[in-house]
């Protein structure tokens, strides 16, 4: 378990992380999001042990990181924003340098490192050159390296830019993966809706502060209260539409072209009443969906000035 | 268990092209200082004889201008070293492993140390012209 308490780092009088506290339980992907500037390089860096906050605690498992850096090293893996990499050496050679770094004996090496190049699909680039593979492929490696000694906890500093969209879907299904057995990652990213799907957990961060917290529908509901509901129907649409009228917790009906949508404030259940009630007024109901706020509104929206965020 | 920043940085440094330049551009100072301390001391075995005493005093030139190039290089092989890290943005990286800082610094500076022994072992031919004549022991 990773806890963040009251964390403050200043650089001179500017203060770049503002009393930040969180806990990231294991097992769980954390969206840190938030536009330039917030302080997500600032805070992944004093967890990874390469920056000392002005105040606060970072604990990893009760224990403390600026107290004890070295002892946590072997736990966490850590991805920058931006990296570079040797002239004049292969990746399977980049690799071995790492894992000699984690005093990973030479025995155990070729297994772990064909591993990690086939999880980050680079296998068909060992024998080649790093400083000759593209920007994605870079990235990718780097991923790999940041897994090498094995570490609970991954911290990735925007590992999706740079990528074309197809090399973003293979970097979520190889973090989906490495969900899967168990590691606890930590990403960032500027693109809220790039995050909604992949994370358990979602922080957007503004100013140093945590402006929202929680699931992606969590914060949602934070936000948005109401829910846009899409519903389509194959009869007639003013038929629905009557009896949608009828229907408690309905603020707001639009009739669109094909589809009715509306404003719901009520809860799960409310919704689920919502649906029976019309299905046994007989409307041939084909699709009744949450529409996926818009995420990008969202962020905008909590990031923006700050008045919307103070409830 | 070799440190791993010296490993690398002997793999890179001699894939380089800069290894072999320096060698080669150390090796042909080198000897020209030696080709021009012999031609000032009239080692000239034709006209007048060679005298081995001669010899020990161009040995000790030689190596005092070897040493003045190593006292040249030292600095220009080592200071660059981890800011070079840092410019190529490699340091971040390093310094999230389990390598003290200590480490670090040693594999970089056995590295350099490396490099200027192998310069000594590379001059060593040109030193053995003036063994030759003799009068050195
Ligand atoms: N070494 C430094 N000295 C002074 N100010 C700094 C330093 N590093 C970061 N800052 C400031 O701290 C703030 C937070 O920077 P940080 O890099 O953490 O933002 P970020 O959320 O990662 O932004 P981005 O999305 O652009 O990567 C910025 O205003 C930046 O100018
Ligand atoms: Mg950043």
């Amino acid at each position: 378990m990773l806890e963040i308490q009251n964390l403050v780092k200043k650089y001179g009088k500017f203060t770049a992380v503002d009393g930040l506290s969180l806990t990231i339980n294991e097992g769980e992907i954390f969206g840190f999001v938030g536009p330039n500037g917030a302080g997500k390089t600032t805070t992944m860096k004093i967890i990874a042990g390469l920056l000392s906050p002005t105040s606060g605690k970072v604990l990893i498992n009760g224990v403390d990181v600026t107290a004890h850096p070295r002892k946590l090293r072997e736990k966490i893996g850590y991805m920058p924003d931006f990296f570079g990499v040797y002239d004049n050496l292969k990746v399977d050679e980049y690799m071995d340098f790492y894992a000699g770094t984690y005093n990973i004996p030479y025995s155990d090496r070729e297994a772990i490192i064909d591993n990690l190049l086939e999880l980050v699909d680079l296998s068909h680039k060992k024998d080649d050159y790093v400083d000759t593979l593209s920007r994605g492929m870079k990235q990718r490696l780097c991923l790999a390296r940041s897994l090498v000694h094995d570490p609970d906890i991954l911290i990735l500093d925007e590992p999706a830019s740079g990528l074309d969209p197809r090399a973003r879907v293979e970097m979520k299904e190889v973090l989906k993966q490495l969900k899967t057995i168990g590691k606890t990652i930590i990403i960032s990213s500027h693109i809220l809706p790039e995050l909604a799907e992949l994370c358990t957990v979602i922080g957007i961060i503004d100013k140093g502060k945590i402006a929202a917290y929680g699931t992606v529908a969590q914060i949602m509901k934070q936000l948005t209260q109401k829910r846009m509901i899409k519903i389509k129907t194959m009869g007639n649409m003013e038929e629905l539409i009557t009896v949608l009228k009828e229907q408690p917790n309905i603020h707001d009906i639009f009739e669109k072209m094909d589809e009715v949508e509306i404003e719901f404030d009520g809860d799960e259940h409310q919704l689920a009443n919502l649906l029976k009630n019309i299905i046994q007024r007989d409307i041939p109901i084909i699709s009744f969906s949450e529409k996926e706020g818009n995420l990008e509104d969202i962020f905008m929206q909590i990031t923006q000035g700050g008045e919307s965020q103070n409830d | 268990m070799i440190n791993p920043v010296l490993r690398r940085e002997l793999k890179t440094k001699l894939r380089s092209w800069k290894a072999p330049t320096l060698l080669s551009v150390y090796l042909v100072i080198l000897a020209s200082f030696g080709g021009l301390i012999m031609a000032i001391n009239e080692l000239d075995v034709y006209t007048r004889g060679f005298d081995p005493r001669g010899a020990l005093s161009i040995y000790a030139l030689l190596a005092g201008c070897q040493l003045g190039l190593i006292i040249l290089l030292v600095p220009a092989l080592t200071s660059g070293t981890i800011s070079g890290e840092r410019e190529r943005q490699t340091l971040d990286l390093l310094l999230v492993t389990k390598l003290s800082p200590f480490s670090i610094i040693i594999g970089k500076l056995m590295a350099s140390i490396s490099q200027i022994i192998l310069l000594i072992l590379a001059s060593i031919p040109i030193f053995s012209i003036i063994f030759v004549f003799g009068g050195v022991s």
